[in-house]
This record gives C-alpha cells, sequence and structure tokens, in this order.
C-alpha cells in the first residue's frame, strides 16, 4: 500500500496521529504548488484551491504515495491543510499591505488583483471557524471542504460517506453560523 | 466579529432543530417557531441563526472557493495585462486575429502570417508554459516529429517556436470544421454513415501511430468534420509536446483541469502508467461509443470525478446496445459492434485491439458484413475471431529475438557509465567490485562460478543496499537486468528491471533518461517472455520519450527491440519493416570510425533491418547483414560475441534466400560449434543460433542436418527456466515437424505438430491465425499417413477460418492435395489453380515451388500431362538454384515430372528424371513409402522403353517398400501395375 493511503485509511480510524502526518505530509507539498504557479509567464485568473488540491492528487497519484480510491478522503484531509496555506498567505499579504514592501504596492495598485476585502474575508472565515469549532468540529471539516479545497458537494458526501442532502443541508446550517459570526 | 459562545451551551438542540427548520421554505418558518416546543433562549437563538438565511443563501456567501489570483500571492510582480495575447498582437512572424479558444493549457487564435511569407490562415497555439533551456531546441525537435504526419485527415503542424520574448507558438492548419459528435447529430447520422467517419479516424490515427507518434488526447473535440464529410484530427502529439515543456505543476493542473471531463481517458491514463498507441485505441472506442450508443460506456451512481475514475479503472463497460436508449441503435449495436467496443475499451492493453488499423479492419468487416475480428469475450455470443496476418516464416523470425535483445543490447548501457559523474561511476565501480570480491570468497568452495552466479550475487546486494542515491540504484539494476538477459536469466531480469522502471518513476520522474531506458529495456525483456503486446506499447512510450529528449541511442536500440515484439506479436511483416526502417533512419549523422557507441547502434539497427526483411522475404536483408556484421567488427574486431554470431547466422539465412548456397552453408556449419564454445552448451542464444542455422539447412534441403539444429535447440529451449509453455517452444517444435514432413515422416511430424498446436494455443490463443496455421500444416500430415477421413474432419473444422495472404495460399493448396489424394481431380485442380494465383504475391520462391509441385501433380491427374509438365519444371528450376542436392521433396517433385514425361511418352527424360528420385530416395531413407513410389513409376518407365528385366526387377523392389505403407492407395497402384506388366 503506498503511504499517502495508509495514512488516509488510519485517520479514517480515527488516528489522530495519522491525521497530523497527513497534514505534515500535505501542508509543504500544497505549498510549493501555489507557490509555483505565480512564477508563470502569463496571467492565470481562473486558478481556484480546487486545481492546487487535484494538481497534489495527481502528483502523488503519479508518484504512486496514493491509491485510485482514496481521493475523496484524499481532498477531506488537504482540506485542512489548504485552509491553512491560504490563511497564511492572507496573512502575509496583509502584513505586506501595511507596511514591508507598502510602496511596491502603492506604485501597482491597480494591478493587484488580490483585494484587502479578499484577504479579510478568508481571515475572518477562518476566525469564525475556529469558533465553529467548538460548537461541531464536522461543520469545520466540511467548510474546508468547499470553501478552502472547493469540493463538490457529492465528493463531500463520498469523503464523509453521508447523503447528498445531508452534505447540502449541513452546508447551510455553516453558512447561518459563518453569516452571524462575520456579521 | 460575532462570537459564537452564546450558542456553545444548547447546540445540540439548536442543530437538530435547525436541521428541521432548513427543509421549511423561508415564509413558513415563523409559524414552525411559534409552535416550537423549546425554551424562548433557544427560539430566540434560532430566530437569530435563521434571520441570516438571507445573506447566507440567496447571495454566493462563500459559495466559490477564494480566488488565487495572482497578486494574491507574494512572489514576483504580476504581469502586466498588456503581455496578454490579443487581437493585433505580433507573436513571431503571425498576426494574431481573433480569438479560437481559450482553456487551461492556453488559448488558440485564428492568425496570419505577418512577415510576407506564404499568406495562409492558421490557427496560432500559445501553451502557458514555463521558460527553460533548451526550449527551442526541444520544439523544433518535436516539429519535425509531428511534421512527419503527413495525412489528408490530420491537420498539419506548420510550425513551433519562440517568439522574440521567448514565449511559444504552435502554428497549425485551421480547420473549419465542427466536432464529430455535433456534426452527427445535426445530420442526424445512421449507424453506417457514422461509422464511415470513425473508419476515417482510425485510419489517421494509424497512420500517426506507424510514425510512432501517439495522440493521448482523443475526444470528439479534436476530431472536426469539414462541411464536405471529411474527418480533420486535431493536436495531434500535442498532449506529449505540451508535457515535456511544461513545468510539471502545470502538466499536472492540465489533468487537473479535465479532472471532471475525464471521459475519455484511458486506464494506464488514470493510473499514470506510460501511454502508448494502445491509449489512443481505447478513447477512440470511447468516442465510437459515444457516437453510436449515443450514450456514456460507463454508468456512474454519482457524478464525480472520483467515480469515473474509479469506473475506467476497475469498472467494464456496460454493452452498448444496452446503454442506447434509441431502438434502431440497439437492434445494429447487438452483435459485432458491442464486440467491436468491448474489445476496444478493454481495461487491460493486452485484451485490447492490439493495433488501430484492427479496429479499423473490423469496423470495414462489419460494413461489408463480414465476420469482426474482435473476440466474443463474455458477450455470449458466437463470433467469428481471428486474429491479425501473419507471413509464413513467422516461427523461423521469431527465434532471432531473444538474441537481439540479449546480445546487442548488453554494450548499449555501458555508455552511462562513461557519461555518468565521476563520483557515480566510482561508485558503480566500487559494487562490482564488491560483488566480485563476494564471488572469490566462494569459489574457494565452488570454482566453476558462473558469470550468471555473478549476476545473481549483485542483485542479492542490490537488493540488500537500498541506501544508495536512486539515479545509482536505478543504473546498477538497469545494467544488471541487462546483464542477466544477456546470460539468459529472463524471468530474473525480468523482475529486477519491474523493480528498477517502479523506483525509476517514483524517485526520478518518468521522463527521466535512465527511466525511459529502464522502460525500453523492460519492453525487451517482456518480449522475451512471451508478453509483447506489454512490451509494444512500453517500448513504443519509451521511444517516444527518448526521441523528444533527443537519446538517439535509446531510440535506435529501442525501435531495434521494437521491431522484434512486433514480429513476436504477429504484426503484418511490412510493418515491422517500416520500424526496422525507422530503426536505420534514427542513427545520427555517419559514425565516425573509432565511435563504438555509433557502430553499436549501426549493427543494431541493421540487424533489426535485416531481421525484419528476411520475415518479410523481402530482398536486401543480406546487405543489411553484412552492414550490420562490418559495424559490429568495428567494436569487437574478429572475435566471436554473442550479437555477431546472431549477425552472422542472419547473414547466413539471408544468403540462403539470395542463392548464395554453397558460402551460407558453411558458415552456417561453423556457427552452432562457435556458439556453444562461446556461451556454453545451454545458453538460450545457442538454441536461436541452432533454430536459425536449421531454418537454413531446410531451406537448403540439408532435411537431415536441420533436424539435427533443430533437436539441439529444442533440448536448450525446454530446459530454459521459466518458458513452460512458452510460444518459442511451440516455434521450435513446429521447425522439427515441418523438417520431419519434409522427410516425408509423417509419424514422427505429426505428434510434434499435436505439442505445437497445445503450446502456440496456450501461448498465443487457440483461436489466432498462427495456431490455425499449425492445424492446416497438420492436416496435410494425416494425408501423407493416409488418414484421408480425419484429414477431411480437420480441414472441415478449419473451414470457416477467414484466411488471408499467403496462409490462406497455402491452406487452400493443402486443400487441393487432400482432394487430389481423394481422387477429386476436378475440385483438386480448381483449388490448386486458385492456390498458385495467390501465392503470386509472394517473394518466398521455395513455397511456391511446393505449390507448384502439388500443382504439377493435380494437373497430371486431371488429365493435363502438358500444363503439368510447365508447372514441375518451373518448381524443378527453383529447388535447382535453392539446393546442392537432391532433397526428398525435390526428388518427389522428379517422380511427378518423370510421371508426366512418361505420359508425354518423352521416355528418356522420363528415366533420367525417376533414376535421379529413385536414387536420391534410396540414399535418404530406403524404407520410405516415398523411395517405394519412385522405384514403381521407374519401374513404369523403364517397361515403357521396353526394359522389361530392369523393370520387373524394379517393380519387385517398389513391392518390397510398398507392402509396408500405411496407404491403402500405394498398394493398390502397385496392383495395377503389376496387372499391367502381366498383361501386356
Amino acid at each position: 500500500m503506498s503511504d499517502i493511503t495508509g495514512l488516509i485509511i488510519r485517520a479514517r480510524d480515527g488516528d489522530r496521529e495519522a491525521v497530523d502526518g497527513l497534514f505534515q505530509a500535505m501542508y509543504p507539498e500544497l505549498r510549493r504548488i501555489a507557490h509555483t504557479r505565480l512564477r508563470r509567464g502569463f496571467p492565470d485568473p481562473d486558478v481556484g484551491t480546487t486545481a492546487l488540491v487535484n494538481e497534489c492528487y495527481l502528483k502523488l497519484r503519479a508518484s504512486n504515495r496514493l491509491d485510485a480510491d482514496s481521493r475523496a478522503h484524499f481532498f477531506a484531509y488537504t482540506a485542512s491543510a489548504m485552509r491553512s496555506i491560504i490563511v497564511d498567505i492572507a496573512r502575509s499579504k496583509a502584513a505586506e499591505r501595511h507596511g514591508g514592501h507598502a510602496v511596491h504596492v502603492t506604485l501597482d495598485e491597480g494591478l493587484w488583483s488580490g483585494d484587502a476585502a479578499g484577504e479579510a474575508l478568508i481571515l475572518k472565515v477562518h476566525e469564525a471557524l475556529e469558533q465553529i469549532g467548538e460548537l461541531d468540529q464536522r461543520l469545520v471539516q466540511l467548510v474546508e471542504m468547499r470553501y478552502f479545497a472547493g469540493m463538490t458537494d457529492p465528493e463531500i458526501a463520498e469523503a464523509l460517506d453521508v447523503t447528498d442532502r445531508t452534505v447540502r443541508r449541513d452546508w447551510q446550517k455553516a453558512r447561518l453560523l459563518l453569516a452571524t459570526a462575520l456579521r | 466579529m460575532a462570537d459564537l459562545k452564546f450558542l456553545a451551551s444548547e447546540w445540540p438542540t439548536i442543530s437538530r432543530r435547525l436541521d428541521e427548520a432548513l427543509l421549511l421554505t423561508a415564509a413558513d418558518r415563523d409559524t414552525w417557531l411559534e409552535s416550537l416546543q423549546e425554551t424562548e433562549s433557544i427560539k430566540l437563538k434560532l430566530r437569530g441563526l435563521l434571520a441570516e438565511s438571507t445573506r447566507a443563501e440567496t447571495r454566493d456567501f462563500l459559495d466559490a472557493p477564494p480566488s488565487l489570483t495572482l497578486g494574491f500571492f507574494e512572489g514576483s510582480p504580476p504581469v502586466a495585462d498588456a503581455d496578454a495575447p490579443r487581437a493585433g498582437m505580433l507573436i513571431g512572424p503571425y498576426r494574431l486575429l481573433a480569438e479560437l479558444g481559450v482553456g487551461g493549457m492556453g488559448s488558440v487564435w485564428l492568425a496570419e502570417r505577418a512577415d510576407g511569407g506564404l499568406k495562409r490562415e492558421v490557427a496560432l497555439k500559445l501553451p502557458r508554459v514555463n521558460w527553460s533551456q533548451g526550449l527551442a531546441e526541444r520544439m523544433r525537435r518535436e516539429r519535425d516529429i509531428l511534421a512527419s504526419l503527413d495525412h489528408p485527415n490530420i491537420a498539419r503542424i506548420y510550425e513551433a517556436g519562440l517568439d522574440a520574448q521567448g514565449r511559444p507558438y504552435l502554428a497549425l492548419e485551421y480547420v473549419e470544421g465542427v466536432p464529430i459528435d455535433v456534426y452527427c447529430m445535426q445530420r442526424a447520422l445512421d449507424i453506417n454513415e457514422r461509422l464511415k467517419l470513425l473508419r476515417q479516424v482510425a485510419r489517421a490515427v494509424a497512420h500517426a501511430h506507424a510514425r510512432l507518434v501517439v495522440h493521448r488526447d482523443l475526444k470528439p473535440a479534436n476530431i472536426l468534420v469539414t462541411a464536405d464529410g471529411q474527418v480533420r484530427l486535431l493536436d495531434f502529439g500535442i498532449a506529449k509536446l505540451m508535457e515535456g515543456e511544461l513545468t510539471q505543476e502545470t502538466q499536472l493542473t492540465q489533468v487537473a483541469g479535465r479532472a471532471l471531463t475525464l471521459d475519455y481517458a484511458s486506464p494506464e491514463q488514470i493510473r499514470g502508467e506510460p501511454i502508448g498507441t494502445a491509449s489512443d485505441v481505447y478513447s477512440l472506442g470511447v468516442v465510437a461509443y459515444e457516437l453510436l450508443a449515443e450514450a456514456k460506456p460507463y454508468q456512474l451512481k454519482r457524478q464525480s470525478a472520483a467515480a469515473l475514475e474509479e469506473a475506467i479503472a476497475n469498472v467494464d463497460v456496460r454493452l452498448a446496445s444496452v446503454a442506447t436508449e434509441n431502438a434502431v441503435a440497439r437492434k445494429a449495436l447487438t452483435g459485432d459492434l458491442d464486440a467491436i467496443l468491448n474489445k476496444s475499451l478493454k481495461k487491460n492493453v493486452t485484451e485490447r485491439y492490439s493495433t488501430v488499423d484492427a479496429f479499423a479492419q473490423d469496423i470495414e468487416r462489419h460494413l461489408a458484413h463480414l465476420p469482426v475480428q474482435a473476440q466474443p469475450d463474455a458477450l455470449g455470443y458466437r463470433a467469428r475471431k481471428f486474429v491479425r496476418r501473419h507471413t509464413l516464416v513467422i516461427a523461423a523470425a521469431t527465434v532471432v529475438s531473444a538474441s537481439l535483445i540479449g546480445g546487442l543490447s548488453a554494450a548499449l548501457w555501458q555508455r552511462q557509465a562513461a557519461r555518468a559523474q565521476a563520483a557515480r561511476a566510482e561508485q558503480v565501480k566500487d559494487f562490482v567490485v564488491s560483488v566480485l570480491g563476494d564471488a572469490n570468497t566462494d569459489s574457494g568452495a565452488n570454482q566453476t562460478t558462473t558469470a550468471a552466479d555473478l549476476l545473481k550475487a549483485a542483485r542479492q546486494r542490490l537488493a540488500a543496499d537500498l541506501t544508495r542515491q536512486p539515479d545509482l540504484a536505478v543504473e546498477l539494476m538497469t545494467t544488471v537486468a541487462n546483464s542477466m538477459i544477456g546470460q539468459g536469466l529472463y524471468v530474473e531480469a525480468a523482475a529486477l528491471i519491474q523493480e528498477a522502471v517502479n523506483i525509476a518513476n517514483q524517485k526520478l520522474g518518468p521522463q527521466h533518461e535512465l527511466t525511459v531506458r529502464a522502460q525500453a529495456l523492460q519492453g525487451a525483456a517482456l518480449s522475451r517472455t512471451g508478453r509483447s503486446k506489454e512490451a509494444i506499447t512500453l517500448l513504443t512510450s519509451a521511444i517516444d520519450s527518448a526521441r523528444r529528449a533527443g537519446d538517439s541511442h535509446t531510440v535506435v536500440a529501442g525501435l531495434g527491440w521494437l521491431t522484434v515484439a512486433q514480429m513476436n506479436d504477429g504484426v503484418a511483416a511490412a510493418a515491422c519493416v517500416e520500424t526496422a526502417r525507422l530503426a536505420v533512419a534514427a542513427l545520427s549523422t555517419p559514425a565516425r570510425t573509432g565511435d563504438a557507441l555509433g557502430a553499436r547502434d549501426v549493427s543494431q539497427a541493421h540487424l533489426a533491418l535485416a531481421n525484419a526483411l528476411i520475415y518479410a522475404e523481402q530482398p536486401g536483408a543480406a546487405a543489411a547483414a553484412e552492414r550490420a556484421l562490418a559495424a559490429g567488427r568495428e567494436i569487437y574486431g574478429q572475435a566471436d560475441s554473442q550479437s555477431m554470431l546472431i549477425v552472422r547466422t542472419l547473414l547466413a539465412r539471408a544468403l540462403v534466400m539470395e542463392g548464395q548456397l554453397d558460402a551460407a552453408l558453411r558458415e552456417a556449419d561453423r556457427l552452432i560449434p562457435s556458439a556453444v564454445a562461446l556461451l556454453g552448451p545451454q545458453h538460450p542464444a545457442v538454441a536461436d543460433v541452432a533454430a536459425l542455422v536449421g531454418n537454413t539447412r531446410l531451406d537448403a534441403g540439408n532435411v537431415t542436418g536441420a533436424i539435427n539444429a533443430f533437436e539441439q535447440a529444442k533440448a536448450i529451449r525446454d530446459a530454459v527456466t521459466g518458458s513452460e509453455g512458452s510460444y518459442d517452444q511451440g516455434s521450435i517444435r513446429w521447425l522439427l515437424a515441418t523438417a520431419h514432413s519434409d522427410a516425408r515422416h509423417p509419424e514422427i511430424a505429426l505428434p510434434l505438430f499435436d505439442e505445437t498446436i497445445r503450446l502456440f494455443s496456450s501461448s498465443l490463443g487457440a483461436d489466432h491465425l498462427v495456431t490455425m496455421r499449425a492445424r492446416s500444416v497438420r492436416a496435410e500430415q494425416l494425408i501423407e499417413a493416409g488418414k484421408l477421413i480425419d484429414a477431411e474432419a480437420a480441414f472441415e473444422q478449419l473451414s470457416h477460418v477467414p484466411w488471408t495472404g499467403l496462409p490462406r495460399a497455402g491452406h487452400t493448396m493443402r486443400r487441393a492435395a487432400l482432394r487430389s489424394a481423394q481422387g477429386r481431380h476436378g475440385e483438386a485442380l480448381a483449388l490448386a489453380e486458385e492456390a498458385i494465383t495467390l501465392m503470386s504475391a509472394s517473394t518466398n520462391t521455395l513455397f511456391r515451388a511446393k505449390g507448384l509441385t502439388t500443382l504439377g501433380i493435380v494437373r497430371l491427374d486431371a488429365g493435363q500431362p502438358q500444363a503439368a509438365l510447365a508447372s514441375l519444371r518451373e518448381a524443378d528450376a527453383i529447388y535447382a538454384r535453392s539446393e546442392l542436392g537432391i532433397s526428398p521433396r525435390r526428388a518427389d517433385l522428379l517422380v511427378a515430372l518423370g510421371r508426366t514425361q512418361t505420359q508425354l511418352a518423352d521416355l528418356n527424360a522420363a528415366a533420367a528424371s525417376l533414376k535421379s528420385a529413385e536414387r536420391a530416395w534410396q540414399v535418404f531413407d530406403a524404407k520410405n513409402r516415398h523411395t517405394g513410389l519412385a522405384k514403381l513409376f521407374l519401374a513404369d518407365a523403364l517397361w515403357a522403353q521396353g526394359d522389361k528385366v530392369a523393370a520387373q526387377g524394379m517393380l519387385n523392389d517398389a513391392e518390397a517398400v510398398l507392402v509396408a505403407s500405411a496407404v491403402a492407395a500405394d498398394r493398390t497402384l502397385l496392383q495395377s501395375m503389376r496387372q499391367k506388366f502381366a498383361t501386356q
């Protein structure tokens, strides 16, 4: 069995160490992919986080570190790593905006397609999730998968082994909490 | 930001109630809240949460994932929009006119030349790539490969280059057309019209495959149909081109970009395995399925990429006739088309159509209402199911494979050491020294440490020491595996190389030079162990990669191996020759003197060519073998080596084909002892040499010598481990049986043919055309043994075989022989005339001579002695050129000739022919019934000449032999001759 698949199976059986192991394995990989993407010659406006996770997935598949039947669970466990990456980057962007490379930013203001509001939203969602985690860890997982990893409802249903309907309902519930928290 | 702590204490209840509320419409929720049996605190909190629902649900609140726009990340400053392609912009010599499309890979523009060059509109592809060193060079090479595709149904690639800013572009033929699925739908084409379009597609893909270009991304969007109904394939090989140029991340994104539409990806693509022509067969199968059934091949419980991926990898497709919702289509699809689609969509490459051409042929057969070749599989209907055409000498030709692989490849890898870093070379040396050191210790107890033992020891050490760097490990494993092949340790080699390929793929990546080379060697090893289809896939893929990387040595070696793998797989001879010619064409500039590596390539390519030409019975084999020999001598000098022995053996065989008997046979006599001296008596390569020498002798009429050589080869092949029930064992029995048939010993030949058929059935399949041919030839031996009823039954069983080409000619001629033996001369004559017409296409003169002999006998028995004389004389002229003495087959021909001359009252000539025949038979095998028959007809000629005493004596001699004959007709003949002598 391939190493990542092994971790996924253990994680599914509730092995906390394995969950951490997955995070440790995925975080640097995703981060690297995310950053490499930006050193490209052409603008790439429609790249979502989904593509990053997909890319990471295919990479691991290609190197035989992951079995085909682990796809959905892989996505599920990668989602929290994805969240960390996006939050980290949003934080550093926000920091840059307030100091550091401020001059440069000002000069090219119009070209920054990432906006302060976008970063703030990400950071707020992140904080709200910390709170939701106190109530219902499952909803946190769902938001990570749905929002940060861009998984579809059927994919999430498959990963969590619940029906699509449950996913849709939980997502509604999570959004109510998020909307409340973000107010 | 609000705090959610206020929900904590009552969350389980709130959560449950929310579930209920969310099932209701917003309007109903107020009423529901009112009637709720909960504390006011809870109600209040619920009301508060639900109040957010307008915001949370009606707007796209957090619905899309955060966008990773450029400016969002740290890193390089964003690229100005000014650089984005737009109308009017100049890219290289082209001016952009209008955007045709944009996708994950980049954008496509309608463009025209702006530099006064040829005014034509092109589709200009602007891929998103990273600039990297050597990009321009690789683009140029790529363009050269793709430009070799010249087919009316393939959109041309005009140019690939970089503009002044280093942005790559590809100029392609601009095709005005619509995707094939849209075209079919718009025009409401019926099944046959759709099949005809698919046939066009398949023919075009086959054209590219013959040039070793794999499409990799066949889908309706890439298959356009023009207004006049002509198919145009777009983007041939572009997927691969992009793969080579894009960063690995981007490359994966492209797949990721399509992750939700993997519909046309093959199982091996999903698994991330090497992609060969078989992958295109699969993708084309999916396209065909969708066009014909108007349904998807997989029924998914859940429409997700994961489910589709899972289905492609593991779930068998539903029958198209089941999937379609169109009653007319269902009827048309049931049967052949189900079988064709099923065969093209097999998970396992080896079960799929071996070529796109075979797929196209089946479509053609279906359109022509002929039985298709697709296996019936679990379809539950009885399909006519025969595969591929073969030339006559497959058995003979394939014996070369072992040594082609073992011998010439051996040195190829050595160059790695020369090129490797000094440190790496040092480590390789250390490793070798350590293995030899161990062996020396061993040799205290056992003085006979062989090369094979050393290799096994090396393999042990490799397994024990997994700490080395991956490139070194792969290199060592490849080298050891290659040497194992040289030593005939095929099974061990195959296992080790598999391991090397796995490590290489994981640690070095699929495009790494060492990975590609290991993959090529794995192909060679698989071909050797009879897994030729897998070998072809691996080799095609490796050659492709090597070609793109500019590694011409691996390209040449790979094409040489591919030639052999194709021969082993029964690919049409002309295609094998084509592959070998590609190997010769791939040779870089004329090798300099003293360039061992170049010389090796030259030798290897020409060896492959000689082999293929012999297989195809085309002229030029001797010249190619001479060239291989000369190049080999530059490396090895005059000393023997395994590869040089094989080259010499092929040369001898080619020389026999070209009529240079003396030299060839003398050389053949030297070859087996040389091979034994060099390699030891049990080496598989000795079997190959012996089999080829046997063949050479058989062609030259030296039946006894041939039998000896074949026996020796058979003993070695049977002893080689790992080849139980192998094709090799079958083919050597075929050859031995053929030699015994030539010696007119059906009682020995028949059991050998039985074994051949059993071995071919298990290795090739019972329905394989080669197996069928073995059965046809066996049936002929039943005639020889006088078992006419059995022979009749055997031929009856073969009557449904869709024979084509030379096998058809041979089978028809054998049926003629049966009818002749049954005394049904009219039918025999019709069949024999048909057969000889079919043979006129063959360059194999010995095959023709045999046919002419049968035709002559049939004509004589049908009362056409003049016509008989003509064919028999033509046959004799052929044998006179190919034989030094008089072989049994030629003696039989002379008997027929003598009988004809007797009938035509050319008595002196008759007596001369029959005396030669009688003497030859007497020496060869005095007790054979054919010796008796020669004597009998000689007696008749002598009688006609008036020498009654001699005639009577000869008849007595004939009787002494023929009383023991198993053939009833022989004794009838004897009886009538006795009566004739008594009454006259």
